[in-house]
């Protein structure tokens, strides 16, 4: 009896080895991608499978065709769910698993990946190549797939912020940005793998350099891509030869016009406000896609509601703080048109330049800034801006803010945090918990661990949001 | 009959122009010090005329500890006014003294200091330091080091060159000028837009918000010296501007006169502009409005014109740093007041270059 048990025992045990290697072969296929998908959009989904199965030889899909009122009924198989009214909250909980992003593969159709086995980490298995095959999709190949079915448009008309009326043909697939700030409206809209050339601004020494990298690791790639390329002068050689399908620029290039002799659309910004900033967004949005586009709405949203909660706080905020945000000099002064003082005054505080004209930093002398004794001086991180130049010289010295050791830096991750960019809103929460240290219910880096995730595809460390929030 | 001002002015007043010309000559002379008085007023903090005179009288019988508490009035009075003050008086006279001196030797009236490329130079040394964001005294020094080379490279080419000496100087200078110019037009132009470029510009229109009592002491030397000199060689200017010959024949060695006049004048120029920025027109303008009102013998002119200049950028300054809350670049100013001005002294002059 005991012989025969462990006769069994041992053959089984052998099976098991035995068919290990094929067990292993099918974990390294990627699996077969189940996926629920909305019959109504049947067509498009099958055209966008057999072309991504062209490319990736691999994948294989099995996807259920349902109508929409029962598709979501059982997802506890699925790892992918193409839809056209894709809830917010998924009915289906796992124990440890994940539910990817909303994302608009058409104007009216999304798609999320799930993952019922991948807590945190990296996803495995089918839920990656279903997460790939969304990727895919919402790229330009993908757009080709729904551009042939006549479901996007073959090309898009805005109007830049330089009312200029731009016709951009779709897809685009390679962007230059030659502006360091519209460069950033690319990322927050998930263009970034779009950019082939682009100019950063801000981004100086290695640490920044390196942060960039983490970020995106094909930042050194794109940044020295053309070899002259800013907002004063751009080689147009050798932006002509990376075949650029877009040219992000300045209003204020005046090299663009013969830029436009290349053919190719350019898209002109202008920022010093947060509108124009969301406007500028929501641009680049429109042009790249529909996901793109959904996303920039979701900054916009994101930008909103941090805004409207500081607003709704300074409710309670008896003496708003008077602020002076210096520049590369001490009695350097952020004029009232530029998005520094917007800044200072969406995060609460009362800019003491705020009606200085010009668009430009101004300089002032002591007298004027005894006169208007600022309680907190903000100083930028770019240039040979420091506290030391204010706390160091006596002349600062019966200035409030200085007395009473509120000359304070602002943090930096990689670029600054005081320009028209996405990352600004960063920036102002920084600004508002400074102001108002305690008093405000802003949990900076949980809002800035958020932001970087949702809008730099980047899990922030929790080493970089303790800096960026200091 | 259609008669110029200045025939109307001479038919008003019962004087002979030489009497008229000595009036004009001692106000000029005397002006500068109720100007200050009234300008260390003046200013964005406002000061009770009682407490400016107590912190000017505390400052000289009792000056407080640095350490103490820091006291806002005293600090505004002696540490702001005072040095700005002063800066912007010897910047005025040096510049405009300068100005007098050069269009003298070079027997010119087109020409200021600035003919021999010193405050090209001075630009392009202070763009250099400001490009690489190095502090304000590496930016001073190198302005006042930038400023000589420039003069001393247009001195020693022109040297390289036989024919008419003075000519070939101007020429010169005019091309060291340029040279230096296009430097500096290259840094601007690599400059970071966000940083050093509103820096760099904003230095090249002038201005003395920055100006600490640190910076007077050598612009307080060299301009006293520099216009000790020019006091001493008053009389021989009036000899030089009648030409190489006539001086020689009156026992002067022009070529060493002249050398010692640049070179003065260099030093006065490159340390004004090393404090101040580049501020155009004083040297040009003031002289001729001295010229104007005190007549061409560089014994009244030399004195009048330092007192003009003074006056002038001193009455700039104060409008630049009270108009508005921010500072107005002082270029931009003595070009705004310095051209009508500049205008009407040759509409009404009657006495000066022909």
């Amino acid at each position: 009896m005991m012989k025969r048990s462990l006769l069994n025992l041992l053959l089984v045990a052998a099976l098991m080895v035995a068919a290990l290697p094929s067990v292993l072969a099918l974990a390294q296929e990627g699996a077969t991608v189940t996926a629920l998908v909305d019959e109504s959009a049947r067509e498009v989904v099958d055209a966008w499978i057999a072309a991504y199965s062209e490319q990736n030889p691999d994948a294989v899909f099995d996807v259920t065709y349902a109508p929409a009122d029962v598709l979501l009924d059982d997802l506890s198989a699925a790892q992918l769910v193409i839809t056209r009214d894709m809830p917010e909250d998924l009915p289906i909980e796992f124990e440890c698993g994940q539910i990817g992003p909303i994302r608009m593969l058409l104007p009216d159709l999304a798609g999320r990946y799930l993952s019922s086995v991948d807590c945190d980490g990296p996803l495995t298995g089918p839920a990656a190549s279903a997460a790939a095959f969304l990727e895919w999709v919402t790229g330009p190949d993908g757009q080709q797939v729904a551009i042939d079915l006549g479901l996007l448009p073959g090309e898009v008309t805005v109007t830049d912020q330089a009312g200029e009326t731009v016709t951009v043909p779709q897809p685009v697939r390679r962007v230059v940005s030659a502006y360091g700030v519209s460069t950033y409206f690319v990322y927050p809209v998930g263009g970034e793998d779009r950019l082939v050339a682009a100019t950063y601004l801000g981004i100086r020494g290695d640490e920044a350099v390196e942060a960039m990298t983490r970020i995106d690791p094909r930042f050194p790639e794109v940044a020295n891509a053309v070899s002259t390329l800013g907002q004063g002068e751009s080689n147009l050689e050798e932006i002509a030869a990376v075949q650029p399908d877009l040219l992000l620029a300045s209003r204020d290039s005046e090299w663009l016009s013969a830029a436009g002799e290349l053919g190719i659309p350019v898209l002109r910004f202008e920022g010093e406000t947060p509108e124009s900033l969301k406007e500028a967004v929501r641009l680049v949005g429109a042009v790249l896609g529909p996901d793109e586009a959904y996303r920039a709405e979701q900054f916009a949203e994101f930008y909103d509601e941090v805004l409207g909660s500081i607003q709704a706080q300074m409710a309670d905020i008896e003496n708003p703080k008077t602020v002076y945000f210096s520049g590369t000099q001490p009695l350097r002064v952020a004029s009232g048109g530029m998005y520094q003082t917007a800044m200072v005054e969406l995060a609460g505080g009362v800019s003491v330049s705020k009606d200085v004209p010009g668009a430009g930093w101004q300089d002032v002398n002591l007298e004027q800034v005894y006169n208007w004794n600022p309680e907190v001086i903000f100083v930028p991180t770019y240039g040979r801006a420091t506290t030391e130049a204010f706390t160091d010289d006596p002349q600062w010295a019966p200035v409030q803010a200085v007395a009473n050791g509120n000359v304070i830096q602002l943090p930096s991750l990689t670029g600054p945090l005081d320009t028209p960019a996405p990352d600004s809103i960063i920036g102002i929460i920084w600004m508002a918990n400074q102001l108002y240290p305690g008093e405000l219910d802003l949990d900076c880096e949980a809002l800035a661990a958020e932001f970087y995730a949702r809008f730099y595809d980047y899990d922030l460390t929790a080493e970089e949001a303790s800096s960026l929030c200091s | 009959m259609i008669r110029t001002l200045g025939q109307r002015m001479a038919v008003r007043l019962p004087f002979s122009v030489q009497q008229r010309q000595l009036v004009f000559y001692w106000l000029v002379l005397l002006a500068p010090l109720p100007l200050a008085i009234y300008a260390i007023g003046l200013g964005r903090y406002e000061i009770a005329p009682g407490e400016v005179i107590d912190a000017l009288v505390r400052m000289v019988v009792d000056p407080p500890d640095a350490a103490a508490a820091p006291d806002i009035v005293y600090n505004v009075v002696t540490r702001i006014r005072l040095p700005r003050i002063t800066a912007s008086l010897l910047i005025g006279a040096n510049l405009a003294v300068t100005g007098v001196a050069f269009q003298g030797i070079f027997r010119n009236p087109l020409v200021d200091s600035n003919i021999l490329g010193v405050t090209s130079g001075a630009g392009f040394g202070a763009a250099l330091m400001l490009l690489i964001s190095a502090g304000a005294g590496m930016v001073q020094l190198s302005a006042f080091g930038f400023g000589l080379l420039a003069v001393f490279l247009a001195y020693t080419v022109s040297r390289l060159y036989y024919s008419a000496p003075l000519l070939v100087l101007t020429l010169v200078g005019i091309l060291i000028g340029s040279f230096f110019g296009s430097l500096t037009s290259v840094l601007k132009y690599i400059a970071d837009p966000l940083d050093s470029l509103p820096a760099i510009t904003y230095w090249l229109m002038g201005s003395l918000a920055d100006v600490t009592m640190s910076d007077i002491p050598l612009l307080l030397i060299i301009s006293v010296v520099g216009m000790a000199f020019m006091w001493a060689v008053r009389w021989r200017l009036n000899v030089l501007s009648l030409g190489d010959h006539e001086a020689q024949a009156l026992g002067l060695n022009p070529t060493r006169l002249k050398l010692m006049i640049i070179l003065f004048s260099t030093l006065m120029t490159s340390v004004a502009v090393s404090v101040g920025g580049v501020i155009g027109w004083v040297g040009l303008v003031i002289p001729h409005a001295a010229r104007t009102l005190v007549g061409p013998d560089h014994q009244r002119l030399i004195p009048a014109t330092m007192a003009l200049g003074a006056s002038f950028l001193l009455v700039i300054d104060t409008l630049a740093r009270t108009l508005w809350s921010t500072e107005v670049p002082l270029g931009v100013f003595t070009g705004l007041v310095g051209v009508p001005l500049l205008l009407a002294i040759l509409r009404i002059n009657k006495t000066g270059w022909k």
